[in-house]
């Protein structure tokens, strides 16, 4: 609505990424910010989802090597952030390997694997 | 930075700067790079001593010692400290880096049920899991690359074996400096905060 920018859209039941690709929600966990910096737990957790294995199981690569998540911690679940102003729409989307996965102010962490390949 | 009380930034004397310096190097070394902010005091001083000098090749190498082009840059004792207070940044670093005090080589499932352990404050035999599997995740995806970056350990992705490496040392003579002892209360040091020690 108000904000759009580098292809995230607002609508909830289809998202996309970039002009081209197509991308269905696979797995969604939420999480509580506790200050404990759990938010890599918690992502790693919606990709085992995704991927239908256990978190350990999820291995390369470390997310360390693939995004900033402390830096997402502090930006949306950071102790100078309100409740209020976490119910926005700020979201941080980047790739783990095939997948797309979004990170809410609201606590919602997404995974996203391309409609595109028959997948089954 | 528009207080109206007090001096002016470049009126504070040399005296005291060197004093805050002496005093916080004492409880903090290595935290000169605070003062470098405020640094240009000094800078002029340093400036003039290097331009009293004949710049005679042999002086040079001595001129260059105290006072460098560079000056502005951190020192290498800063660079030192860092790894530090990035690998003690975290409670579960904390965990990881105290267990290193106890053996310089562990699995990442050795590690993790020893700090879930800790975490949940049971024995290692009555460790969930699931307590484990969740602290296995975040050594594996978060601590654990965090640690290696800071070159406080190496990890063989193969064995998933974890060993110590160059900057261990610096960051364990920590821990120890902060009373850390291995058979008591290691849960209370690992989650206090660094700035409760003083002296």
């Amino acid at each position: 609505m108000s904000e759009k920018t580098n292809g995230g859209s607002e609508s909830d039941d289809e998202p996309t990424s970039g002009a081209d690709a197509h991308w269905s929600q696979v797995a969604q966990r939420h999480y509580e910010p506790d200050g404990r910096g759990k938010l890599t737990t918690a992502i790693v957790y919606a990709i085992a989802e995704a991927e239908d294995v256990s978190p350990s199981e999820v291995k390369s690569p470390p997310l360390y090597e693939t995004v900033d998540v402390p830096a997402i911690e502090d930006a949306f679940f950071g102790p100078n952030v309100s409740d209020t102003s976490r119910q926005g729409v700020g979201t941080v989307e980047f790739r783990y390997t095939d997948y797309l996965v979004k990170v809410r102010s609201d606590g919602w962490v997404q995974v996203y694997e391309s409609a595109e390949p028959a997948q089954v | 930075m528009l207080s109206d009380r007090g001096p002016p930034e470049d009126e504070v004397p040399d005296v005291f700067v060197d004093e805050v310096y002496l005093q916080m190097n004492r409880s903090y070394p290595g935290i000169r790079s605070s003062i470098h902010v405020r640094g240009t005091v000094n800078a002029p001083r340093v400036l003039s001593t290097d331009m009293a000098n004949e710049p005679d090749s042999d002086e040079e190498a001595t001129a260059d010692v105290s006072a460098p082009p560079d000056e502005q840059l951190p020192s290498p004792d800063f660079l030192e400290i860092e790894p530090v207070y990035e690998a003690l940044g975290h409670s579960r670093r904390r965990y990881l880096c105290y267990t290193l005090l106890e053996d310089t080589e562990w699995s990442l499932t050795d590690l993790a049920t020893k700090i879930a352990a800790w975490e949940n404050d049971v024995s290692e035999h009555a460790v969930t899991e699931e307590q484990r599997e969740e602290v296995y995740v975040s050594l594996y995806h978060a601590h654990v690359p965090k640690l290696v970056d800071e070159g406080v350990i190496t990890f063989d992705e193969p064995t998933e074996k974890i060993t110590t490496a160059e900057h261990a040392e610096q960051v364990l003579t920590a821990l120890e400096g902060m009373g850390a002892s291995l058979d008591s209360n290691q849960e209370t040091h690992a989650r206090s905060e660094m700035d409760e020690r003083e002296d």
